[in-house]
Parts: C-alpha cells; sequence; structure tokens
C-alpha cells in the first residue's frame, strides 16, 4: 500500500470525507510533515495497513478540529475512537501491531538512555526549522549551531553504546522517531551531514531501511515543498508531485 | 529538591512500586552546586544515579522505576488505546503546570487571570475524562501512573487555590480520592509547608530547609 503518496489535502472550506468504514484504521495527515512520517515509518515496519486523508496544514478544514482539538497531524481514527500526537499514535500502532517486530528497546535502563537522547535531538528539529525560517546569517547560524549540538549528542550516543542504530542492532522506534528530521537535514543540507562521520553513517544506513524507502520522498520534492511552506507563503501546492 | 513536582512524581511511583532502599541527595535549583551539571547536564532534577549509570527526567525516570520494580503492581494501563488516551489527556494537564506558575509569577491581575484560565482549562479535561471513562482515576479503578504524573501539580493547586479546586465537582471528588492513596500520603508534606515554601519561591527567594514536625517520604 502506498503510504506517503496521498496528494490530495483539503482545506477550509472542503467538507470532510465519509468517516472510515467499520474496522478500518484512518491516518489524518499532511504528505510533507515530519510529525506524520514518524507515524508511517512504524505503521511500515510493523505492516499497519490504513487510510490515509490529508489535510492543508495552513488553511485546515474547520472539521478538522473536530478530530484534534490541538488542530495537529497526525491523527488516528477507527470505530469512532481518536488519539493524536505522533509519538502517541506510534506507540499505539506499535503496541497494537508490532509484537513481533520487537521495535520498542526491552532493557529499561537502555530505553531510558534512547528516551533521553531523543530530548536532545529536538535541537536537530529546532534547528532545521529555525535555519529555514532565520530572517539573517546570524538566525541561520543559530539554526546550525543547534543541528551540530543534536549531531553531536548523536555521536556520543552511538559510539557510546557502540551499535549502529539508535535502537540497537536493527532500526528501532526510536530511530523512526528521529529520522524524518534528519532525513530534512539531509534534503537541505548534506554536506553538513557529511562532516559528522558516526552521523552521516548512521544516515546512509537508515537509507537502506525498507521503512525509510517506503515512506521517503526524493529530496528535489522536498526542497520544492518546504521552499515554500517555510517562507511563509499561503499558497503553498500541498499537492506537489 | 524536597518541594519540586517533578521530583514528587517520582517520589510517588517509588513508594507505588515498593522502592523503599534509596538514598535521596537534595539540591538548591537556585543556586545549583556546580556538580549537579555533570550528573545531569540540563541542570535539573530528578536524577537517579546507580553504578555509575545516570538517567533523569520525570517521567523517563518513572517509566524507568517502575519497569524494574512495578511488575506485580500494574501502573501502567493495558489497554492499548484507552493508554493512548492516557498520554493525550497528560498533554492537556500540561495546562495546570503552566497555569499554578503563570499565576504565581504574575506581576498583575491579567497575569493572574491568565493563570487561573489555564488551571480552569486542564479542569475541564480532566473532568471530562473522568466522566467520559466512568473511573474514579486516571488509570482506572485504582491510580496509575498517570495519575502519578499529574497528582503533584493538582497537590499544589489545592494549597494556593482551593477554591478553584472545590468549583469543579468532577476534580474535587477526585482530589479527595486522591488524597486518601498510601503513597500520596505518604509523599505529601502539610499543606502549611507547601505554602510557606511556594510563596517565597514565587518571591525569587525559596527557602529549601524547611521542615514540618512529621517527616515525610521527601
Amino acid at each position: 500500500m502506498a503510504y506517503m503518496t496521498h496528494n490530495k489535502h483539503y482545506k477550509t472550506g472542503d467538507a470532510p470525507p465519509p468517516p472510515p468504514a467499520k474496522g478500518v484504521l484512518r491516518v489524518y495527515g499532511m504528505k510533507f510533515c515530519p510529525f506524520v512520517h514518524r507515524l508511517k515509518l512504524v505503521m511500515h515496519s510493523v505492516g499497519a495497513d490504513h487510510e490515509t486523508i490529508n489535510c492543508n496544514t495552513k488553511q485546515k478544514p474547520e472539521w478538522f478540529f473536530e478530530k484534534s482539538p490541538r488542530g495537529t497531524v497526525p491523527v488516528i481514527e477507527q470505530d469512532g475512537e481518536l488519539i493524536y500526537e505522533s509519538d502517541i499514535t506510534a506507540r499505539y500502532i506499535n503496541a497494537c501491531y508490532g509484537k513481533d517486530k520487537q521495535l520498542v528497546t526491552q532493557d529499561p535502563l537502555c530505553l531510558a538512555k534512547e528516551e533521553l537522547l531523543l530530548g536532545d535531538l529536538q535541537k536537530a528539529t529546532s534547528g532545521f526549522f529555525g535555519y529555514a525560517m532565520a530572517k539573517d546569517d546570524e538566525g541561520r547560524k543559530k539554526g546550525m549551531e543547534n543541528m551540530e549540538e543534536s549531531f553531536k549528542a548523536l555521536q556520543k550516543f552511538l559510539l557510546e553504546a557502540n551499535q549502529p542504530y539508535i535502537g540497537g542492532e536493527q532500526a528501532g522506534f526510536n530511530d523512526f522517531m528521529f529520522w524524518p528530521f534528519l532525513q530534512k537535514i539531509g534534503a537541505f543540507h548534506r554536506d553538513f551531514v557529511r562532516k559528522n562521520s558516526s552521523v552521516n553513517g548512521y544516515y546512509e544506513r537508515m537509507l537502506e531501511n525498507e521503512s525509510v524507502k517506503a515512506c521517503k520522498h526524493p529530496d528535489k520534492l522536498e526542497r520544492q515543498f518546504f521552499g515554500e511552506f517555510l517562507n511563509g507563503n499561503p499558497n503553498v501546492d500541498y499537492d506537489v508531485q | 529538591m524536597k518541594f519540586c513536582p517533578f521530583v514528587h512524581r517520582l517520589k510517588l511511583v517509588m513508594h507505588a512500586v515498593g522502592v523503599d532502599d534509596h538514598e535521596t541527595i537534595n539540591c538548591n535549583t537556585v543556586h545549583k552546586p556546580e556538580w549537579l551539571f555533570e550528573k545531569n547536564p540540563r541542570g535539573k532534577v530528578p536524577v537517579i544515579e546507580r553504578d555509575n549509570e545516570i538517567i533523569y527526567e520525570s517521567d523517563i525516570t518513572s517509566r524507568y522505576i517502575n519497569s524494574c520494580y512495578g511488575s506485580s503492581k500494574q501502573l501502567v494501563t493495558q489497554d492499548q488505546l484507552q493508554r493512548a488516551k492516557e498520554e493525550v489527556l497528560l498533554g492537556d494537564l500540561d495546562k495546570a503546570i503552566s497555569g499554578f506558575f503563570v499565576y504565581g509569577r504574575a506581576k498583575d491581575d491579567e497575569g493572574r487571570s491568565n493563570g487561573t484560565k489555564l488551571m480552569e482549562e486542564s479542569f475541564k479535561s480532566l473532568e471530562k475524562f473522568l466522566c467520559s471513562n466512568k473511573q474514579p482515576y486516571i488509570g482506572g479503578s485504582h491510580p496509575g501512573i498517570s495519575d502519578f504524573m499529574h497528582w503533584p501539580f493538582v497537590q499544589r493547586i489545592a494549597v494556593r487555590h482551593r477554591d478553584l479546586l472545590s468549583q469543579n465537582t468532577t476534580v474535587n471528588g477526585y482530589y479527595e480520592r486522591m488524597l486518601t492513596n498510601e503513597s500520596v500520603k505518604a509523599c505529601k508534606h502539610p499543606d502549611s509547608l507547601e505554602a510557606q515554601f511556594w510563596v517565597g519561591y514565587f518571591k525569587g527567594a525559596p527557602v529549601y530547609d524547611i521542615f514540618a514536625e512529621k517527616g515525610a517520604a521527601l
């Protein structure tokens, strides 16, 4: 099934889609949203079939706030039940469908350390968006510094744990939580990623992961969408292909 | 830190799963000892240290303790959808935290009004959750990890804003039920001590080394 290629985005004024059929898992998302991407990676990894309704996140359809009072994607709907937030929904999907996969690290101390790392890796997110929305060189410099700090944290973690992925010998849940942001940084700042050999090696390993491949946009498409999105252009073409 | 609500979260879970055997080193969180940053680069409490392994953050450390010691206690809701709904609720309940601090730090009526509004919104979320679940606690028929994550803030709001709490009968009922919980009782400061600390804290001059005549687990 397709994971990230649903081009229609419902926007303000659009009538809502009919509810999902009984038993069907539906995701409300946005084609390029890194938080939706997190959920999609986990869904692919555990084989959770679902349908997707994408929403324009700058001109949100009014009915969307009935699905998610916070007005954010992703949202899962199934048989009238609604949950949202990327980490909560991803954990839910993993718990329901991923028992054989062991995406979540079992050792409590290792898991705690992964969760701490994810906190440090938030600087990748703030750095990426800070850089892209910066009005001047100083803003871009701050963005770069944040991305660099996140890379240092990832490098330190991987070297100390002496393993190829955050989750251990294979890409795990927390690799998928981080990947969408690293993928975007890779699309926009590839040379910067190359400068840190640990992170570059990790980046290239993750590119070979089947779920990463199934959910990946070509770098050129990422740049095309985000070029407009981050400039505050209200007429962003969400349906760009 | 004796009065830190984030440390309190961890202490509640530790008591609930029976980790009596731990030592505590408290830190002044306004004038932090320099070495705290070697334990936690973020400079915050709580931190757990054992055999040179260090982890921090209230939710991460609480989950760790529950995983290691709490398998017979079932503090974490087993039904996955229900668990997800609790986690979504905890996000809404963050308004209790920001409301408490916004009010306390406010310089004028507008600031206090904003703080009150946030606390009230958090109460509405909790009321909606408890009423639609028809359960006495966030975690179900007895307090679970999510109740212990939220309790420290309800306890503090009750000390400084008791009338606000009383106005919402569902939340008030929840508050009074939680007061009967053994872990809540074991970790609770007398309201007068709590009040004394927070008055000092919000004036920018917290006094940490105050104590009640009967000691608590903190």
